[in-house]
């Protein structure tokens, strides 16, 4: 079976991986503020 | 609708057709026009990616519901961004560096012929029978609102998108994409501000928020573990990630959009913009809904907003029940507008005000669900009604231009789901049809016109198939109960295509156990949630497909090229 269809990572180079980590990492912080944030509109505006 | 409005509309339809229409420049061969050669950038493919998924469903549907049920449908897309990240390193670089045109088409090269036919005739026939309904939804709303025939409204709808896709490919329609998001964002954030200029004078944002957080519209978040509820945070995490995982990395309508894209790091790109967008941008359309129902608060609302069941009830015998039931109706919003103002302005006062406010409301709630049963009685149909708020709204509370661009932005919407979903089943249709099992070797000069007889061919049935919508709507709730059935399934072969001792047996019989655990679950249990369906079918095909080890069965079949 060619590798190419089974393994992702085949071409991927270090610099690579460690771009797509720095983008997970800044996705995960950006999706916990929006979540933090929609809590917080809900506990100044919402019922107590 | 006032000249001005309809000159908007008229105006942005025929420039997206022209403007599709000019882009067909390059598109004759047949990678030109299923693949704009393989050549967009990620922002191109990006916005695509998201305007096909934000269809006219999308935007009076969940306006509708943030203005009858608050923002806590946002929990449906906590997985997509997940989602995002798990396609971009794993499914997304092996479909780039197959340099294939469609999902199924690798999956033959990596297990056989049979699991690739079965899959692509999974999707023609569940996407065809879908892309009628994304038709068929804003077409039956416009004819409500207008008057107009349905068939008039479907084509208005349907036949400008499905000339631009049949004639200018997917480079068309994603340059079209990126139009129609604009005049979409544009479209939500002129509402908002419309609204909350509308509102009395000293209410604003703050005050505005405060009414709708009074009835808990604002909360967004439930943690209880319950698998019947379909809007909670562990279903939207966990069954959400899976089901956006199998729409974006495996439904050929969102993959051609990234196999678009020149290089897979473009392709991961587009799809990151959705992990970072698309919460927000979902949020930004529940907020229209949740204003809404925060200015309705201070003014005269309707009791049902869909003007044609209102006309049919008051047409029928049982009008005077619909009268004593509007009597009640505007009781119950005097007493909730009474105590809005005073909730809005904060303080110590807002304390009992709130009471008054949240029991007004209850009654408001209470009679209106009452007027639905009534008009569904009457009309035989189901109301639908939330999809008629924020048009409504729209079109009587707003001054001109709004609406024009209101109206715009949802036929945008449909034409940007629509004209992709054409372009995939035309792809899908030609490439692992067509080409694979019906005439194998041929010229390119005829697979492209074949690809644009397919696009025009789709597009005519999902049109039918719209107009036709309402009467087939068992049949329709059946196919979309069957593709929820797959879903996850066809999910579960192409993590099964990641694991190195996958054999092709393990794939198809794999894929046939994921659909019959999960149509079992239905049957059974049906009061689990269908995110959770998702999940069970991707998992039972991964532990299926395993069992088949590397002495299964061996490939059969090969690719035509």
């Amino acid at each position: 079976m060619a590798e190419h269809l089974v393994d992702p990572n085949l071409e991927t180079d270090t610099e690579g991986r460690a771009r797509v980590k720095r983008v997970a990492i800044k996705v995960f912080v950006v999706q916990v503020l929006a979540m933090i944030a929609l809590w917080l509109l809900n506990a100044r505006y919402g019922t107590p | 609708m006032h000249p001005v409005d309809w000159a908007i509309v008229i105006a942005y339809v025929v420039y997206i057709v022209w403007d599709g229409l000019r882009r067909a420049r390059g598109t004759d061969r047949m990678e030109g026009f299923l693949l704009a050669n393989r050549s967009l950038p990620w922002w191109v493919v990006g916005l695509s990616v998201m305007a096909t998924q934000l269809s006219a469903i999308t935007l009076v549907g969940t306006t509708g519901q943030g203005a009858t049920d608050g923002v806590r449908f946002i929990q449906f897309y906590l997985g997509l961004p997940l989602a995002m990240l798990i396609l971009g390193v794993t499914i997304v670089p092996l479909l780039l560096r197959a340099r294939v045109y469609t999902a199924y088409q690798y999956l033959e090269k990596r297990f056989d012929a049979r699991t690739r036919t079965l899959t692509s005739v999974l999707f023609l026939l569940s996407r065809a029978m879908a892309a009628g309904v994304v038709i068929s939804a804003p077409a039956v709303i416009l004819s409500a609102l207008f008057g107009w025939s349905l068939p008039l409204a479907v084509a208005l709808v349907g036949l400008p998108a499905a000339a631009y896709a049949a004639l200018g490919g997917v480079q068309a329609v994603a340059w079209a994409d990126v139009k129609q998001m604009v005049i979409i964002v544009l479209g939500l954030l002129g509402i908002i501000g419309a609204v909350v200029a509308g509102m009395p004078e000293g209410v604003g944002l703050d005050g505005a928020l405060r009414v709708a957080g009074t009835t808990g519209r604002l909360n967004a978040f439930d943690f209880r573990l319950d698998p019947t509820e379909t809007y909670t945070f562990w279903s939207g995490l966990i069954g959400g990630t899976f089901l956006m995982m199998s729409y974006f990395g495996t439904d050929q309508s969102q993959v051609q959009r990234y196999l678009a894209a020149r290089s897979v790091n473009e392709a991961r790109g587009s799809l990151l913009m959705s992990a970072y967008w698309k919460i927000p941008l979902q949020a930004l359309v529940l907020l229209v809904g949740v204003l809404v129902f925060a200015y309705y608060s201070f003014r005269p609302q309707p009791l049902l907003f869909n003007p044609a069941h209102e006309a049919e009830v008051l047409a029928s015998g049982r009008a005077a029940e619909y009268s004593e039931l509007l009597e009640r109706f505007e009781v119950a919003l005097a007493e909730r507008r009474s105590a809005a103002g005073v909730v809005a302005a904060g303080g110590a006062e807002a304390e009992s005000a709130r009471t008054t406010f949240t029991a007004g409301d209850a009654v408001v709630q209470e009679v209106r669900a009452e007027a639905l049963a009534l008009a569904e009685e009457v009309t035989g149909e189901g109301s639908r009604d939330v999809n008629y708020v924020i048009a409504a709204f729209v079109l009587h509370e707003l001054p001109p231009l709004l609406p024009g661009l209101f109206i715009a932005a949802v036929l945008a919407a449909a034409m940007s789901t629509i004209a992709a979903e054409l372009n995939s089943l035309a792809t899908t249709s030609v490439i692992d049809v067509y080409r694979r099992l019906v005439r194998r070797e041929a010229s390119e000069r005829h697979y492209l016109i074949v690809s644009k007889l397919a696009t025009a061919f789709w597009g005519t049935f999902c049109c039918v198939v719209a107009v036709y919508a309402v009467q087939l709507g068992s049949l329709i709730e059946v196919v979309n109960r069957f593709g929820s059935f797959f879903y996850g399934s066809i999910l579960g072969v192409f993590l099964l295509a990641l694991v190195r001792r996958a054999r092709a047996a393990g794939a198809f019989y794999g894929l046939f156990a994921g659909m019959g655990v999960v149509a079992a679950v239905s049957f059974l249990t049906p009061s689990i949630s269908f995110l959770w369906h998702n999940v069970i079918g991707a998992v039972t095909v991964l532990a299926v497909g395993l069992l088949f080890g590397p002495a299964g069965a061996e490939r059969r079949g090969e690719m035509p090229g």
